[in-house]
């Protein structure tokens, strides 16, 4: 075909379309981008500071209680990849005009016409035939990018896709791995004239960075590469760095704000002598040039796997009565974070895991941890939380706080317009090792939603859950906050009281976050069940929380890959 | 390549467990290999371990090239091109895998009865006991003889051609040595 057939078949089916009334889908453009419609969810984070607050506000506090299930929407059965993870649903849905688009673990893309308002229809299915024996890592793919009249995305195996929103059909496919421990998991960002990607597998010997590509033919305009040289002593095989979750993008500024993943070999400091930036840290990026302009790093010379890719909030709050932009973040290593997001000096913070054992505390003037040593080579920090071995030789006795996936990880985080707080979802707990994790309440796995006080970067108000906090955040000009729980719970807090306004249950543990959208003027949450990714058997995890039935039942977790739809 | 003894534990206790009369029923290609100076194995049967070995879920840990160069997040496998293991050992690890470690088992009978080192599920109780994709004896057969081929006792840096059969033609093959320059 063409390109002018294509053109000519377009318009055909747009006026086909028009005559069945089914609304066209407009061209995603910039402009659209920066002032999504209310009812849309265009971009990874909903808007490009992260915020993933929605303006819709039909489902209130007051009658969030009625919420039910609309409909469900299967999608193809979960699998597993030669790095025997199962595939999972952790991409954040975009809703577009009434169609939703969804990626899974294997990189397939799903077209789901929600315009009946009682089924989801799906238009196409996009299966990019990711071969198994490169499907080497986590299954999770994090989500598409819209943009023009196209889609973004990247498969297991680094394929970077242009995709036809209409039909499905893959426009064309560029090849970015560049090493065989690399795989690509990224929900891409579209800003103007630019997709941004880049690498995940940061666990293995391989150098992150940030790639903007051409959204006409995929080709790289800037690489940003995540490994400094002068900061790592040793050379050769480490490294680490990935991005492995999207960041955010300051329009005003021209700046993309991003989250660094940790340094490899993750557990062994000493065989990488440095502050090993840009690890563990945020970088504000030209997005024309690719070029640092400032960063923040969280953990230097880090040893317990506390990567720093998960949400970047961007907002103004009122910080010693200055208006300030700032850079919101929730740490993984258990601290939150106020960041000036004119220079990347910090600004304020506190401790929202009740459990650290890694540093006594953060310095108040630096936002370095309070025993970092910026002459020593390698950091001491609390010697005996230490990590200075690999996972697999652990002591028995060996443990560290906060448990080693967070804190909060990559689950995003939201900030209320209305409320100026920032809630983060958490995992609370320890690090054992896994042969000798107390039995006892002491090796309980839970979780919590945090709300912070974006001027003070105090802790507001905390509710505490049997399970960890895993899926993701969002709130809205509804006064809600709708949250998820490994134990399949998907619930509403009142996001001034946290007080929990509605529940349901899934029955398996959810990856994904949740998302907002209205179609024919009725509100929506939506929300991808798939869960996987994580270990060898997904059904060994959460392990034990406060709740003994929750806690078996979860070692019974099956693989569900289910669209979930609420409305009132 | 050293001509490798069969690890006869296993096989003793089957022996004792099934008797004499089990032997000829069991494809003994690590004996054979014992006994015979130049063991020959069908190229189309190591084809077929081939598509197991990319097909299951042996590289996360192992590595494509078997070398123990994990990928991501997985756990740290053996470094199976410096293994000394036969055939039929290799099978019946893959098969029942490790207990009390990360190698998963394969079989998805294993520990159902006593067909895997003569013990059940109860025996296993308190031991790490993972489950992995299941697999049939016969791609456990091919599997183990494609190992036994085309990893043991192979240089532990894969070479462009070993490199560019699982991946097609990525860059990042270049970068290692042909066989040629290992001497193949």
């Amino acid at each position: 075909m063409t390109r002018q057939n294509i053109v000519l078949a377009g318009v055909a089916t747009a006026a086909l379309l028009a005559g069945l009334g089914i609304a066209q889908a407009a061209d995603v453009t910039y402009e659209r981008l920066l002032n999504p419609e209310a009812g849309n969810w265009l971009t990874n984070n909903r808007t490009y500071d992260s915020n993933r607050y929605s303006p819709l506000d039909e489902i209130t506090k007051a009658n969030v209680g009625d919420l039910k299930v609309a409909f469900t929407v299967p999608l193809t059965p979960s699998s597993k990849g030669a790095g025997a993870f199962w595939s999972s649903l952790q991409g954040t849905p975009l809703v577009e005009d009434g169609v939703m688009y969804m990626s899974d673990g294997w990189g397939r893309i799903y077209a789901i016409d929600l315009s009946k308002g009682d089924r989801g229809l799906i238009k196409w299915i996009m299966d990019p035939q990711t071969s198994p024996e490169l499907a080497t890592g986590i299954l999770n793919n994090r989500g598409v990018a819209l943009y023009g009249d196209s889609i973004y995305s990247i498969t297991p195996d680094c394929g970077f896709l242009r995709v036809n929103k209409e039909t499905g059909e893959v426009i064309w496919r560029v090849e970015t791995q560049q090493n065989p421990v690399e795989y690509c998991t990224m929900a891409p960002l579209a800003i103007k004239d630019k997709i941004i990607i880049g690498p995940a597998g940061g666990d293995g010997p391989m150098r992150g960075r940030l790639e903007a590509r051409n959204p006409d033919n995929g080709d790289v305009i800037w690489t940003f590469e995540t490994i400094l040289d002068s900061s790592f002593d040793e050379g050769g095989e480490t490294g680490g760095g990935a991005t492995w979750v999207t960041g955010a993008y300051d329009a005003e500024k021209n700046e993309l704000i991003w989250g660094i993943g940790n340094p490899y070999p993750d557990w062994e400091p000493k065989k990488r002598p440095g502050d090993n930036l840009y690890t563990n840290s945020t970088v504000a990026i030209d997005a024309d040039t690719g070029e640092v302009k400032w960063h923040f790093q969280y953990t230097p010379n880090d040893s317990w796997d506390f990567d720093e890719v998960g949400t970047q909030q961007l907002y103004k709050a009122n910080i010693n009565g200055t208006d300030t932009n700032v850079l919101g973040h929730f740490g993984r290593n258990g601290f939150f974070y106020s960041v000036d997001g004119s220079n990347g000096s910090y600004l304020n913070g506190s401790q929202y895991a009740e459990k650290v054992t890694w540093t006594k505390g953060i310095d108040p003037k630096t936002g370095k941890p309070l025993e970092y040593d910026p002459a020593a080579k390698v950091q001491k920090y609390l010697a005996e939380t230490r990590m200075d071995f690999d996972l697999m030789d652990m002591p028995a006795d060996f443990e560290f706080c906060p448990y080693w996936e967070g804190g909060v990880n990559m689950f995003p985080t939201t900030y209320s317009h209305d409320t100026k707080l920032v809630y983060g979802l958490l995992m609370e707990g320890c690090t054992y090792n896994p042969k000798s994790r107390p039995t006892d309440e002491k090796g309980y796995l839970t979780g919590a939603v945090v709300a912070i006080d974006t001027a003070t970067g105090q802790i507001a108000k905390r509710t505490d859950f049997s399970s960890t906090g895993r899926g993701g955040l969002l709130s809205t000009a509804g006064g809600i906050v709708i949250g998820t729980s490994s134990n399949g719970d998907i619930f509403a807090l009142d996001d001034t009281s946290l007080e929990r306004l509605w529940n349901f249950n899934v029955g398996t543990m959810i990856d994904a976050p949740p998302i907002t959208f209205a179609v024919n003027g009725k509100q929506y949450i939506g929300l991808a069940v798939g869960p996987g990714g994580v270990g060898l058997g997904f059904h060994n995890y959460p392990g034990k929380n406060s709740n003994a039935d929750e806690a078996a039942a979860a070692q019974k977790f099956q693989p569900a890959t289910t669209m979930y739809f609420f409305s009132l | 390549m050293p001509a490798r003894l069969p690890s006869l534990g296993p096989l003793l206790r089957r022996m004792s467990l099934f008797g004499a009369i089990a032997v000829p029923l069991l494809a003994f290609p690590g004996l054979a290999s014992a006994q015979d100076a130049t063991p020959t194995i069908d190229a189309a049967q190591i084809e077929r371990g081939y598509a197991v070995w990319k097909g299951q879920d042996c590289i996360g840990c192992h590595g494509w090239a078997g070398n123990g160069e994990r990928i991501g997040e997985n756990p740290k496998g053996p470094n199976l091109r410096a293994i000394e293991l036969d055939a039929e050992t290799i099978k019946e690890v893959v098969l029942c895998g490790r207990p009390g470690t990360q190698m998963p088992y394969h079989d998805p009978a294993a520990y159902s009865d006593d067909r895997c080192y003569g013990m059940t599920k109860a025996d296993t109780a308190g031991m790490e006991l993972i489950r992995g994709k299941d697999m049939t004896a016969n791609e456990a057969t091919d599997l183990a003889a494609y190992i036994v081929a085309k990893l043991i006792g192979h240089p532990e840096q894969p070479n462009q051609e070993e490199c560019q059969a699982y991946y097609g033609k990525r860059p990042f093959c270049a970068k290692l040595p042909t066989a040629a320059e290992q001497g193949y």
